[in-house]
């Protein structure tokens, strides 16, 4: 845990380092036969250079759509995405398909979810890092080989200098995406996106690869946004966690202080949803009930209201604002705080009134 | 390479059930052979003379076999009419025949893999409407349509190509490629339209695919994406339907041959046909039937080029 805040903000906190990335009102929807939806719904965080973000949500929650819309990597029609992005001196809202061009793989990169689809079948592996290193690096064929070899070695493939010639098919899930990692990391960039890093591979693998992206960001002094919806995931390895819902920000704090004084009823839920090696064996899970809110018509006041234990008729009108908490970099959007008199209050008064979580049913006063 | 010398195998194995049944085709004409072949004017000693030659007192299996050896060096007989060999006749026919075949073809990949690129790039834009909706029209438009419509246009009243006729390419290159133009766009304009609606619908497809998400986000250019990254994945149901359209091809190509009277294989064919030549017409199935055969084997080879993954695993290590 303690590995995450040995950056150089934390251990020299008056000298202010270098913000890397700012997300200012990130709104991004797209067109779908039912209507607009909005995917990510006025999202605004910072980044600062070297460190951790986890961005955490369920299926449909828009993280996904968050690291692509901060990357300006969306389809190029039905979605419009609006709002400030800036990164590493470039207002990247608005900037052409050319000059983002310039941007992606060198200072900006991806690793994706499933490595059994974003290599491509027909290319050799040595041929796939080569040509970004050809094209943005402007190395020769020779000095690209050899780059491609440190890069695999680096990330732990062995024999780099034949898996250059194979093709994907001819590796595992793991190595292939140890072979994505190198691929963007290969020009150097100041930030990776990691989006789902480990879903697709064995269970065994995923600490390897997590490990793996926490050792390269360490030594190349590059931010990473973590994409993920596994807390445990994100746990040890970041210095910041933003829980996502509804394709908003509803909780963002150190992960420190998250884990410690979680103020968002939903972060808590997803908290409970993890299995946990200190619990009796066959212990249920305690699953959140209900489903995602319809992000095409959201319903008013807080998202999860319908799902939460400690929804009352207020949440259902009126949407409450991300607003700071008493420990610095803590923000949360509640009316009813987990772990506040408020909050015990609210939870205490379902309970009396007998409110069974079924998001089908209102609340009646 | 185990591989190579499987297919190897089953293609001598389809050759060997596709020329038995080319061979059984002269077989299955009603009555005796031999009057069919030499006609209602058949004198004794004619029919006597081959009943001999055809060995038509032998059983069929062993005349197949014979017939078989003597097909392998070449000898396909001669025809009754002509009493040329018809060996001689396909070695004059097949080079018209190829050639159209082979610029018909470069034609339609030639525009077709263009068109389909572009016209997956943006799926519905203007490009993508009128390449649709023009091969949408061509494949309405059957070539002996389609060839009348062009002789009337570029010949009858712009006379810039010949409507017919045939210049051998050894005797003048440039005017045997002038009278190719029309019959071999007449002949490619069916299959260009087939390889676009091909190669779009398989260029939107893997456009989809994650890979080329992660060559985008990894900063390529758009062409180069299209180009290394979408293109191979994308031909590989192309060269299936290339490989399968051979057979349409090459009636059409006889029917191209008609209209502008070329002297091919396909001429050839029609005549031998109306005159009764069955040596004739069986050699040509022989060697149609073998082409169709040996074409679709090279489009297996192909496969093993275009994608890795039917190689057969080898990992390394």
């Amino acid at each position: 845990m303690s590995r995450g805040h040995t950056t150089a903000g934390h251990e020299y906190p008056e000298i202010p380092a270098e913000t890397l990335l700012t997300v200012e009102d990130l709104r991004t929807t797209f067109d779908t036969p039912r209507g607009k939806l909005t995917a990510v719904d006025g999202v605004s965080f910072e980044l600062e250079a070297g460190r951790t973000l986890g961005v955490v949500g369920e299926s449909g929650s828009g993280k996904t759509v968050l690291s692509r819309s901060v990357m300006r990597l969306l389809p190029k029609r039905g979605a419009t995405s609006t709002g400030r992005v800036r990164f590493n001196g470039h207002e990247m809202v608005g900037l052409t398909q050319k000059q983002l061009r310039g941007i992606w793989g060198t200072e900006l990169a991806m690793v994706f979810q499933d490595p059994m689809t974003s290599l491509n079948p027909t290319m050799r592996i040595g041929n796939q890092i080569t040509e970004s290193l050809r094209y943005h690096l402007g190395m020769s064929s020779s000095e690209a080989t050899e780059h491609a070899v440190v890069l695999l070695s680096s990330v732990g493939i062995p024999t780099p200098e034949r898996r250059l010639h194979d093709y994907p098919h001819q590796l595992s899930g793991g190595l292939r995406q140890r072979v994505t990692i190198a691929i963007a990391l290969a020009c150097g960039p100041r930030l990776l996106f990691a989006d789902e890093p480990t879903t697709a591979l064995d269970v065994t693998v995923q600490a390897q690869i997590l490990d793996l992206l926490a050792a390269q960001q360490r030594e190349r002094s590059m931010a990473m946004i973590l994409v993920t919806h596994d807390l445990g995931v994100v746990a040890g390895r970041t210095d910041d966690i933003a829980v996502m819902y509804g394709g908003k920000i509803v909780e963002q704090a150190p992960t420190k202080t998250l884990f410690a004084e979680m103020r968002m009823p939903y972060t808590e839920a997803l908290l409970g949803s993890i299995p946990r090696a200190d619990q009796p064996s066959h212990t249920p899970l305690q699953a959140i009930p209900g489903r995602p809110p319809d992000l095409v018509s959201p319903p008013p006041g807080c998202r999860f209201a319908p799902r939460c234990p400690y929804a009352q008729p207020r949440c259902r009108h009126e949407e409450p604002p991300l607003r700071e908490a008493p420990t610095k970099g803590h923000r949360f959007a509640c009316w009813f705080p987990v772990g506040t008199p408020e909050g015990r209050q609210a939870l205490e008064e379902n309970r009396v009134r007998g409110v069974a979580l079924d998001p089908a049913r209102s609340v009646t006063t | 390479m185990a591989l190579l010398a499987r297919r190897l195998v089953q293609l001598v194995g389809v050759l060997l059930v596709v020329t038995f049944f080319s061979y059984l085709l002269l077989n299955l004409l009603p009555g005796n052979v031999a009057v069919a072949v030499l006609g209602p004017n058949a004198t004794a000693a004619g029919i006597a003379h081959v009943t001999a030659e055809l060995h038509l007192n032998q059983p069929l299996p062993q005349r197949y076999i014979e017939w078989l050896w003597q097909v392998l060096q070449g000898n396909f007989g001669e025809s009754y009419h002509t009493h040329e060999a018809v060996s001689t006749s396909l070695a004059q026919r097949l080079p018209v025949t190829i050639e159209l075949l082979v610029i018909s073809q470069i034609l339609a990949f030639a525009f077709a893999i263009p068109l389909g690129i572009l016209a997956a790039l943006r799926p519905g834009g203007w490009l993508d409407n009128i390449s649709s909706i023009t091969a949408f029209g061509f494949l309405a438009l059957p070539p002996y349509v389609l060839g009348v419509i062009l002789v009337l246009i570029f010949a009858v009243s712009l006379h810039w190509f010949p409507a017919t006729g045939y210049t051998p390419f050894l005797t003048d290159p440039g005017a045997n490629i002038h009278d190719m133009i029309l019959p071999s766009i007449t002949l490619a304009v069916g299959s260009l339209a087939v390889y676009l609606r091909v190669l779009r619908a398989e260029m939107i497809a893997t456009l989809q695919e994650d890979y080329i998400t992660m060559a985008v986000a990894k900063g390529m250019p758009t062409w180069r994406i299209l180009t290394r990254h979408a293109l191979r994945p994308s031909t590989i149901a192309l060269v299936t339907v290339a490989g399968l359209n051979v057979g349409a091809l090459i009636g059409g190509a006889f029917l191209v041959e008609y209209i502008f009277a070329l002297p091919g294989v396909g001429v050839l064919a029609i005549e031998s046909i109306f005159s009764k030549d069955y040596l004739v017409v069986q050699g040509i199935v022989v060697v149609v039937a073998v082409a169709y055969v040996v074409v679709n084997f090279c489009v297996d080879l192909l496969y093993l080029f275009l994608d890795p993954r039917a190689r057969g695993v080898q990992t390394l290590g």
